[in-house]
């Protein structure tokens, strides 16, 4: 019998190449290269030809195989890939529709604030020091150099509990507490942030309750000098490396030379602006820590020298985030709170 | 303290304009808080002349007037009595404005016109109606028509308004006091009043003087000496009822104070200028004409100067005549003895009370006055009887009275400088910066101490008797440092002591809680630490229940915040409630913070304080969203928070078992255990309490006494090997009677899985179809694996079977 391989692969690679299915392709492979195939039968026929034509026959054979082989894998490819691009194609989304929600919780902005304060005050080597919020009058007022009958007791119109136990009107009391737990032991170092109360009717800028953070160092040959620098680190690692600050003079018994801390803007840059009219802001009530209260600490003013500063958690909260009602802070409104994600 | 910069002038010369003094001055420490002018509004306010007066044709009472102010002859009519033709008086011009910016036109009475208006000393100076007794304001017959009475007497300055510190307080609440501060600033000397010059007395010491006819017309004993170490007294005769000279009037009005009567105005006028309070007494109404100083005594009474009965203690030191209290120490007069238009004669009071009788008194009778507020700071011992002398020289100026001569002055105790010590170079070491000795020496010169530098290392220096918030060497250092310029402190840091900054362990694991509930989609509250007396109601708490032993303020300003909180949920729900009422669909808040826990009551002691942590939510878990809607809050979720949170803190293992907490649903709360350890409670709120915090829906809360969980809590994490052989799952379904616990069937199913069974999850909790009443269908996937072996079929099959039996046998399930 006389085979006609050229026409033969004509076809069948015709047929590989309209294969539109890997369905098809395999009906395809399977009538010309299936155990009953048309190119397995024309092997299996080999063994009845005359010896001389075998070698030629074998080869046209084999070589058809091959190349029907070769067509068929390299059709399947074709057919995988345009059956994924479909299939890719068909599972397209919208994905302008929003993901799947997690479930935000938030950090309050105060004590966002209050972290931050700690980490760079950490960062200079002072530790966290915790004292009541229910306090002894001695503690809050008398060791810190304000006996009963002192006119700054004015300014500060405290909630009793009895005559002799209040709700602290300061932190300040935190630094007869550690100055105590420490002496003599040196550097006493320390920061102290937490509630305070005052008799303050609640109001855009005042409330009962509110925050400070109190900062305290003695040590040997500690000065006003030391003192600036400390806060203008501070002010600069809270606002930004521009951040200038100047010390005005002011009064708190309790320390000697006080001053109040004053930094420029952040918001202006020291310009003037809406928020502090003049470029500079109040950041603390400072001062070098009068003797009397190292003494009632447990240290020798002759042999120590102590700073201490005292600011509004607070007021630093509105500042930062632009907060311009205080009572915000306190409602707790999810509103507010799952702004501070 | 308001400083009127005409009146600051007169004291000391100031090279600058009125913001450059301001600034000067804030940087010296006396801060200035504003600066005003005052009469900045004043115009056309001259010197008119009357040129004929005659009675008005129809109107009985009143007159009209023609005048010549300047610029044109006007009409006025007028009610005034007593004018005559030829006299020259204020006047205010169709145009004018009067003080408080009062714009003066033109009007008519009975038919004519009359324009502008002429002006009592009382309208011209605070624009109000003339006070009784008080005429048009004649003006000197030379004063030329039309000259600016704005100039003329002035009625225009630019006044500082100064917020004293405590400790300035003492020496700057006078024009001299802050004439001896810009002095200090500029290098300059003040400028005394020659009377005043004369009679201050540097010091003196204990003992009385009384002589000439002020001695033979009164007395004076002092019988509580400790608290009025000095009084003194002069006497005025021939005292006429006047008002004060219009410039007199005005600095008053700039200085923040009101005109009233001629000896009045004086007493106030000579303590803003001078800083010493003064009391004039009607001298005829004293019983004996004479002066006791002495406490109240008990029952005693005293109608003050603002026509209020006072009841007195006898803590309070008063001024007395032979049988009842006058005045007020240094706080206020008594209406009895004040100076009326018929005062004839009048004692002079000057003295130095003590500052803390004076300002106990004060805050006693809440009292505060500008005598009070100077006593109680500390005045200038030295300057009593000079300041009086003073005053009583403006009087006899004005020709409202006589000073007869004498004085008597009772001292309890002398007065004198006092000295301290300096030791220069602690200045430097104080302040961080050098201030050469010479420099020192200056600042404290020119503040008025006395420095003697011959000590060297320690010089002593002599501290004027202005100066009574000076007391040591702090105080001289601080002198210094404001003078030299804060400005100068340079910027440096400590160099001490080494120290290492960390926190501890129980504020690192509490700051990590706080993260973890946040990561856990709560809101972080700050809430109040005081509430509402009643919240222990509203949470349905037992008579006896321990949280209602809580302190309360004595003094609240509100009674909603009056008591310190024992339970931090109180907070919480209050801002739930305030969420829905603002028709925020879903609210989930915690807060780890105090709770003041008392323990005698009254307390003598005080509180402990302890952290607790808590939460509440309510509405679904999360927002809707389009593949579907979330969960709704309840007793589930929120218990998996707390074991989210417990774990994460290595707090371990955890109990929940049913509790009776008041508040909560009783079938829906759980108490929240780690061994004998009572951590806190779990669980939706009780509808009643709902209701009573006007909650909607529900709301699931969970509550830890957080010191608790510190202590169990640990930061250890071991390395667990991971599995090398692989596990088989065995699902096993039973229905078991509702009485018992899950717990307890998975403590049966980890006690017959052993050491094979890895980790067991409830998938199915069923009722319904083929589920008897009272019972349930629990679906557990149990894991099975072994640390060294992969598992055959037979060995977990075996351990399973055992499990499925003990359910049957122990809990009398039925395997599914």
């Amino acid at each position: 019998m006389e085979w006609d391989w050229v026409r033969l692969r004509q076809d069948a690679e015709a047929e590989v190449a309209g294969a539109a299915t890997r369905a098809e392709l395999e009906e395809v492979r399977i009538r010309y290269l299936g155990r009953k195939g048309v190119v397995t039968r024309a092997l299996a026929q080999l063994g009845r030809l005359p010896p001389e034509e075998r070698p030629e026959f074998g080869r046209q054979a084999n070589s058809l195989r091959q190349g029907l082989e070769e067509a068929v894998a390299r059709r399947r490819e074709e057919i995988e890939r345009e059956e994924e691009t479909r299939r890719l194609r068909e599972e397209a989304v919208d994905v302008t529709l929003p993901g799947v929600p997690v479930r935000r919780g938030s950090l309050h902005p105060l004590y966002r604030v209050a972290e931050e304060v700690k980490r760079i005050f950490l960062g200079m080597g002072y530790r966290v020091a915790e004292g009541p919020e229910v306090e002894y009058d001695w503690y809050n007022f008398e060791a810190l150099n304000i006996p009963r009958d002192h006119p700054s007791r004015d300014a500060q119109e405290s909630l009793y509990i009895t005559d002799d136990i209040l709700l602290r009107t300061q932190t300040s009391p935190v630094q007869i507490r550690v100055m105590q737990a420490m002496a003599p032991r040196l550097p006493v170092k320390v920061i102290a942030p937490g509630k305070v109360y005052r008799r303050d009717t609640v109001d855009p800028t005042h409330s009962f309750m509110f925050h400070q953070v109190e900062g305290l160092l003695v040590d040997r040959g500690v000065t006003m000098a030391d003192l600036k620098g400390t806060l203008e680190e501070f002010a600069r690692q809270l606002y930004g490396p521009e951040t200038r600050v100047r010390l005005r003079p002011s009064y708190f018994p309790f320390t000697e030379p006080s001053a109040e801390l004053d930094a420029t803007c952040p918001l202006c840059g020291g310009k003037g602006c809406s928020t502090c009219g003049s470029g500079w802001l109040e950041m603390a009530g400072c001062g070098m820590v009068h003797p009397r209260v190292l003494e009632v600490g447990g240290y020798d003013p002759e042999e120590v020298t102590g700073f201490a500063f005292g600011m509004g958690l607070d007021r630093l909260t509105m500042l930062k985030y632009r907060i311009t009602d205080l009572r915000l802070l306190f409602q707790n409104d999810v509103r507010f709170l799952e702004q501070f994600i | 303290m308001r400083v009127p910069m005409a009146w600051l002038r007169e004291y000391v010369d100031i090279p600058w304009d009125a913001g450059e003094l301001a600034e000067r001055l804030t940087w010296a420490g006396l801060k200035v808080e504003s600066v005003e002018e005052v009469g900045e509004e004043l115009a056309g306010l001259v010197a008119a002349r009357i040129l004929e007066i005659r009675p008005h044709p129809r109107s009985p009472g009143l007159w009209l007037c023609r005048l010549e102010d300047g610029e044109a002859v006007r009409q006025v009519v007028t009610g005034a009595p007593g004018l005559a033709a030829g006299q020259v008086v204020a006047y205010a011009r169709p145009g004018g404005v009067l003080p408080g910016g009062r714009r003066l036109g033109r009007e008519r009475f009975g038919g004519e016109l009359s324009e502008g208006m002429m002006l009592a000393a009382t309208e011209l100076v605070l624009g109000e109606e003339h006070r009784e007794g008080e005429g048009v304001l004649v003006l000197p017959a030379e004063v030329t028509p039309g000259t600016d009475l704005v100039r003329y007497f002035p009625l225009r300055d630019t006044v500082l308004e100064l917020e004293l510190t405590v400790n300035y307080a003492t020496h700057c609440q006078s024009i001299l006091g802050v004439a001896r501060e810009v002095a200090s600033l500029t290098g300059g000397r003040v400028r005394l009043p020659a009377v005043f010059a004369r009679d201050y007395q540097p010091g003196l010491p204990a003992g009385e003087d009384a002589h000439g006819e002020a001695a033979r017309i009164t007395s004076v004993r002092v019988e509580d000496g400790d608290l009025c170490p000095r009084y003194t007294a002069l006497v005025l005769e021939d005292v006429r009822p006047a008002f004060s000279p219009v410039p007199v009037q005005f600095r008053l009005h700039a200085a923040g104070m009101r005109p009233l009567s001629a000896v009045v105005d004086v007493t106030n006028y000579v303590m803003l200028e001078l800083g010493q309070p003064l009391h004039a007494f009607d001298l005829d109404r004293l019983e004996e004409r004479r002066i006791v100083v002495r406490r109240a005594r008990e029952g005693e009474r005293l109608r003050t100067l603002d026509g209020r009965d006072r009841e007195l203690d006898g803590e309070m030191l008063v001024i007395a005549d032979a049988v009842r209290p006058v005045a007020l120490a240094g706080v206020m007069g008594g209406e009895e003895t004040e100076v009326t238009p018929a005062t004839r004669r009048v004692l002079m009071e000057a003295a130095w009370f003590h500052p803390v009788s004076v300002r106990r008194t004060s805050r006693r009778l809440g009292l505060r006055t500008g005598a009070a507020a100077r006593f109680e700071k500390g005045i200038d011992p030295a300057a009593v009887l000079a300041a009086s002398r003073r005053a009583c020289s403006l009087l006899e100026e004005m020709g409202v009275a006589r000073l007869v001569s004498g004085s008597v002055d009772v001292r309890p105790s002398g007065y004198g400088a006092r000295q301290a010590s300096l030791r220069p170079a602690r200045v430097g070491a104080v302040l961080g910066l050098d201030i050469p000795e010479s420099e020192i020496a200056g600042a404290l010169g020119r503040l008025g101490f006395g420095v003697d530098t011959t000590g060297g290392e320690s010089w002593r220096v002599t501290v004027p008797t202005w100066r009574a918030d000076v007391v040591g060497e702090i105080d001289l250092i601080e002198e210094v440092a404001r003078l030299h310029g804060y400005q100068r402190i340079p910027s440096t840091l400590p160099t001490g002591s080494p120290a290492t900054g960390y926190l501890t362990r129980e504020q690192r694991l509490t700051a990590r809680a706080r993260e973890i509930l946040a990561a856990a989609g709560l809101a972080e509250a700050l809430t109040f630490s005081l509430i509402a007396p009643d919240a222990f109601d509203r949470l349905g708490l037992g008579g006896d229940d321990p949280r209602r032993r809580a302190l309360t303020v004595r003094n609240p300003l509100s009674v909603e915040w009056s008591v310190l909180r024992t339970s931090l949920l109180p907070g919480l729900l209050a801002c739930l409630a305030h969420n829905q009422a603002h028709r925020v669909p879903r609210a989930g808040l915690f807060e780890v913070s105090a709770v003041y826990l008392p323990g005698e009551l009254p307390p003598r002691e005080l509180p402990s304080e302890r952290l607790y942590a808590a939460a509440a939510a309510y509405g679904p878990w999360r927002d809707p969203h389009w593949r579907g809607d979330s969960p709704e809050v309840d007793y589930f979720l929120l218990k998996g928070v707390v074991e989210y949170l417990l774990d994460a803190l290595g707090v371990g293992p955890v109990e929940f078992t049913p509790s009776g907490e008041p508040f909560l649903h009783p079938g829906r709360q759980a108490r929240i255990t780690c061994g004998e350890h009572l951590l806190g409670v779990v669980g939706e709120l009780h509808p009643r309490v709902a209701r009573a915090y006007e909650l909607q829906g529900r709301v699931a809360a969970w509550e830890l006494d957080f010191s608790t969980v510190l202590a169990l809590a640990t930061e250890d994490r071991r390395y667990r090997p991971l599995p090398r052989y692989p596990a088989v799952t065995r699902d096993v379904a039973f229905m078991l009677a509702d009485h018992i616990p899950a717990a307890r069937a998975e403590e049966v199913i980890r006690r017959h899985g052993g050491a094979l069974l890895e980790s067991l999850r409830l998938f199915d909790v069923f009722r319904g179809e083929g589920i008897l009443p009272g019972h349930r269908s629990l679906a557990y996937s149990l894991v099975y694996r072994s640390p060294d072996k992969t598992l055959t079929d037979r060995e977990v099959d075996e351990v399973h079977a055992g499990v499925r039996r003990a359910l049957e046998v122990e809990l009398g399930a039925t395997l599914r």
